[in-house]
């Protein structure tokens, strides 16, 4: 597994604590039509960006404020951990 | 300086069950041919319940128009579900949820085959088809019912994988003893049961078909369908519980709730049927309140179906 592999991979095992099995395909379509990358290209400078994107779509499935505030918190913990 | 406008999330076109629209064409034609047979029923029908002919006609038409409706939104229901398993498609629980969904169209089949042939056979009474066509007609029951409670069994038993539990734990354990309690019951009911008169019981196989054959031909089966009906109620519960995703779960409610009522429904229905000489004693307004009972629930067990299936669908579109 590559390093961009393993961000994916820990990216959708973020998600899937809001979304599970739903949480790949969903990560993969958010970095495909907003980054315009494969999920393998994801790099570690995409995570804000990713961030904004999945924080407005989560908000269409979500009221629950909090929950899309905490799934950024951890992005960013993430990005932060790989930086 | 030009201003890069941020697209919104859109909804993205969701690709759909490519036999859909074939699925409520085959409901329509068999409700056509199912009320066409009913309304023009010969009178050996109305034997047991005395009747007027305006009464009856009325009294077939409360049966025909809801079970149209009961026919559609059930459809309506497993459509959607296919609909949401078409979404998925390669994803890791797209498999599990395509089996269950092909098992709700099992249940739907035999619900809709079997009220046909029922109003079919009143019409060869008398005949040497007669016979045959009755004992077709009630080893249809089985025969669906195994392979749709299969289907929905096997559908289950992935969705294990998925979100990680096991099936079997001491609530199961007291589950499964409390079935063999009921299945050596029903066993000895009908090992122990007089043959009915085959007028008084409205014909069946079991006033044809010798009791040990029918031990096998039938009983076996059945018990043998509902065990597996009942491990998958456990097991899409237990998935329902056990599976990651605050959102996912709360999206999946109305899903596991309907098909609880579903697989419920299909196998009390069964029992039913295969109690009939009970209901044979029953005044027609008991048989009808139990039958639009029966229908109501099947209807909204569909009903709850096509929404948890459209809430699912919600997270599969945004984008």
């Amino acid at each position: 597994m590559t390093m961009t592999d393993a961000l994916y991979q820990e990216v959708t095992a973020i998600t899937e604590e809001y979304l599970g099995p739903a949480a790949e395909r969903f990560v993969a379509r958010q970095i495909t039509f907003h980054l315009n990358k494969t999920p393998q290209e994801l790099a570690v400078e995409d995570i804000p960006k990713l961030i904004e994107w999945t924080k407005v779509t989560l908000g269409l499935l979500t009221e629950d404020r909090q929950m899309i505030e905490d799934f950024g918190n951890k992005m960013s913990r993430l990005q932060a951990a790989h930086e | 300086m030009t201003t890069q406008t941020a697209a919104a999330p859109a909804i993205k076109t969701a690709p759909r069950w490519k036999f859909g629209r074939y699925a409520y064409a085959a409901v329509v034609l068999a409700w056509l041919v199912y009320a066409l047979l009913t309304l023009f029923a010969p009178e050996i029908s109305n034997r047991r319940f005395q009747l007027s002919d305006s009464a009856l006609l009325l009294l077939r038409l409360t049966i025909i128009v809801p079970i149209h409706l009961i026919w559609l939104l059930a459809m309506r229901g497993a459509v959607a579900f296919k609909n949401y398993s078409a979404l998925i498609a390669g994803g890791k629980e797209s498999k599990a949820i395509d089996l269950i969904a092909n098992g709700l169209l099992w249940t739907i089949g035999y619900l809709i085959l079997n009220s046909v042939l029922s109003a079919t056979t009143p019409f060869f009474a008398g005949t040497s088809v007669f016979a045959p066509l009755v004992i077709i007609r009630d080893h249809l029951a089985p025969f669906f019912s195994l392979i749709a409670f299969f289907l929905i069994y096997r559908g289950s038993h992935l969705l294990r994988d998925i979100a990680g539990f096991t099936t079997w734990t001491r609530g199961t354990a007291w589950i499964v003893a409390a079935y063999s309690v009921f299945a050596f019951l029903f066993v000895l009911q009908f090992a122990t049961a007089p043959i009915l008169d085959g007028a008084a019981a409205g014909r069946t196989a079991t006033s044809i078909v010798p009791h040990n054959i029918l031990l096998f031909t039938l009983i076996v089966p059945f018990l043998s369908a509902w065990f597996m009906g009942v491990a998958a109620l456990i097991n899409i519960s237990k998935y329902a519980r056990h599976v990651k995703g605050v959102l996912y779960r709360s999206a999946l409610v109305n899903l596991v709730r309907g098909l609880i009522v579903v697989i419920g429904f299909s196998i009390s229905l069964q029992l039913l049927n295969f109690s009939a000489k009970y209901l044979a004693t029953l005044q027609i307004g008991a048989i009808l309140l139990i039958l639009y009972a029966l229908m109501i629930l099947y209807a909204t067990g569909f009903f709850l179906v096509a929404n948890g299936a459209r809430k699912l669908a919600k997270l599969e579109a945004t984008q």
